[in-house]
């Protein structure tokens, strides 16, 4: 009998996750304990901290179940996240950014090198009063800060 | 990893850790990354721990004409980009000009570079505008000795510079990478740095001497890669045991003073042989031990090599039936960009053959001979393929059937026979005969024996 992993949300809509062995070796933080020396028949409860929900886990285990972090098989997300010609609305930000942690939590490399990949596209070519209105960051840089920083002509630099 | 307390519930993207900050900015230009810095406080110093800077001049240049004040700012901006980044730096690109080269700009910051910042990798071009069209250096690179020697420093790129002397190199055992792209000096000054630099592995020459009666000298013991365009150079002696690619994208001697100690890489097809026209590239594919990785491999699939070029030609070594070099000719072919010219494939000998498979991985037999799929590729072509030291074994009587039918070579297949006794003679022109009787994915394909 193979070894079963699940995975336990407290927060928002809690709920248990069952991973087979295949689903479950993509987490850095989980593939070990297939390794060790366990009774083969047990299951092991991994508790997922409460600022990650269900829907989150369930959307990244998704993700795994079909296999597009071994394909890295980026049409799968294109359509939802990653599509170059549309902007992400608020919710869509904020799931990209609560997967890409969620992500680093669980330890899934392949899923952060694709969340922050797409982040780094919605930044490029836009200036930053652009960013701060998209993505709500509140520019407190006193007006001498910022002129310093412009002043130094570093923006016009870098390729 | 650092947490950050925004009070702005709605700014997702500012609570992220430093880590994953710094993550979003690798895959960023160096002119994104600096820009956040205007973000907020937040963000106003993320930038400064980034691994990799490019700091291109280029693009300021064309407005110096008019406000030429506006230049020398920018050097000053470098020059305080560098001095400002705190974080572990791996790799900084600099495109410049001649005038950082002579007001000791240039000095400065590779000497902050590689000494106070410890970088793996330093890339350094000038750009100059009018020089390159006869690939003449305009600026002579004048450093300080031992200017590369550093145990961090192990990759330096330099391009368009006259090198007066090899003194910046004093001492160089760091670098396992070296390329010099567009650089002129005599002979001996490259001598001398080659002779410095005795930890290499990649070496890329694309040089020019000063006078045309120099013999270049490349005698680096640890040498896997070579890469040579020289012009104005009698003779070139290679001597590196270890080497498995060579490549000449032009060379101006004759082949009789062209000299490689390497009998690994002596094949029948070679630069002079196709006429002097096109880049050539001999590759023996041989596998490493477990966990070891293939540094000419890696640099042949590596998107900015210079020697994969269209209408280039190539000769490879590989024993078919061990998978693993079988699976790197496929990935080496598949990925040249456009058609080639010729490309020959030495199959290694029966006995040399099993002799490497007894020490190297991957010597089980393998299917990958009964899939139906394109090989390498359905888009690669080759105009001429030589099949050399064919001795009408299976695998290689099903590469070669492969590549007639999925219409991989466009003109003509040549097959040259291993030497074999008269018995082995007539099962190779059997072979030959069933492969002419195949049907052919371009018509006019001619296949002949040598």
């Amino acid at each position: 009998m193979s070894k079963i992993i699940v995975l336990k949300c407290v927060g928002h809509n809690p709920k248990d996750f069952e991973l087979d062995e295949a689903v479950a070796v993509q987490f850095g933080c989980i593939k070990d304990l297939f390794h060790s020396d366990f009774d083969a028949e047990s299951k092991i409860v991994v508790d997922v901290p409460m600022k990650f929900n269900s829907y989150i886990i369930g959307r990244i285990l998704e993700f795994c179940s079909s296999r597009a972090s071994f394909s890295s098989d980026r049409a799968y997300w294109e359509q939802d996240f990653f599509h170059p010609c549309r902007e992400p609305n608020q919710r869509k930000r904020k799931e990209l950014i609560a997967i890409m942690e969620a992500s680093e939590y669980l330890g899934m490399e392949s899923l952060v090198e694709l969340t922050t990949q797409s982040l780094a596209n919605y930044l490029k070519g836009k200036n930053p009063l652009t960013i701060r209105s998209l993505w709500k960051v509140e520019g407190d840089l006193t007006a001498e800060e910022e002129a310093k920083a412009l002043a130094m002509g570093v923006a016009k630099l870098g390729h | 990893m650092v947490h950050v307390e925004v009070i702005n519930t709605d700014d997702y993207i500012s609570k992220l850790s430093n880590d994953l900050l710094l993550e979003i900015l690798s895959k960023s230009s160096t002119e994104e990354v600096i820009k956040t810095s205007i973000l907020s406080k937040r963000w106003r110093n993320v930038w400064k721990k980034t691994s990799c800077l490019c700091l291109d001049m280029r693009r300021i240049e064309k407005t110096t004409t008019l406000l030429p004040g506006v230049f020398h700012q920018a050097a000053n901006s470098v020059t305080k980009v560098i001095q400002d980044h705190c974080g572990h730096l791996e790799r900084c690109t600099i495109y410049h000009d001649s005038r950082q080269c002579e007001n000791g700009m240039l000095e400065f910051w590779i000497q902050s570079l590689v000494n106070v910042k410890h970088i793996k990798d330093l890339t350094l071009e000038n750009f100059s505008p009018g020089s390159k069209s006869n690939n003449r250096s305009n600026v002579t690179l004048d450093l300080p000795p031992r200017s590369f020697s550093h145990p961090s420093l192990t990759s330096l790129s330099l391009s368009q510079y006259n090198l007066k002397a090899p003194h910046a190199f004093l001492v160089c055992w760091n670098l396992k990478n070296l390329k010099l792209i567009g650089i002129s000096a005599e002979v001996e000054v490259f001598n001398a740095v080659l002779v410095a630099c005795t930890s290499l592995q990649v070496l890329a020459l694309e040089i020019t001497c000063h006078r045309k009666d120099g013999i270049l000298k490349i005698d680096n013991h640890n040498l896997k890669f070579l890469y040579l365009s020289c012009s104005r150079i009698k003779g070139v002696e290679v001597s590196s045991p270890s080497l498995d690619i060579i490549s000449i994208g032009s060379l101006s001697c004759e082949m009789e003073n062209f000299i490689i100690a390497s009998p690994r890489l002596h094949f029948n097809r070679n630069y002079w042989a196709t006429g002097k026209f096109f880049p050539h590239t001999s590759y023996y594919i041989s596998c490493p031990y477990q966990g070891e990785a293939s540094i000419g491999h890696e640099i042949m699939m590596n998107g900015s090599n210079v020697c994969m070029k269209m209408f280039a030609s190539m000769s490879v070594s590989v024993d078919l039936t061990n998978a693993k070099e079988v699976e790197i000719l496929r990935q080496v072919l598949a990925v040249w960009p456009g058609d080639m010219q010729e490309v020959e494939i030495l199959f290694k000998s029966n006995n040399a053959a099993r002799k490497e498979s007894e020490s190297s991985i991957g010597n089980t037999q393998n299917a990958f001979w009964e899939d139906t799929k394109p090989f390498p590729s359905a888009q690669f072509r080759a105009y001429t393929v030589w099949l050399s030291n064919f001795s009408g074994s299976n695998e290689e009587f099903a590469l070669a059937s492969r590549m007639i039918m999925q219409g991989t070579v466009a003109r003509c297949m040549i097959i040259k026979p291993s030497t074999v006794s008269p018995a082995n003679k007539l099962e190779i022109e059997a072979a030959i005969a069933r492969l002419k009787e195949l049907p052919k994915g371009h018509e006019n394909l001619r296949i002949v024996m040598f």
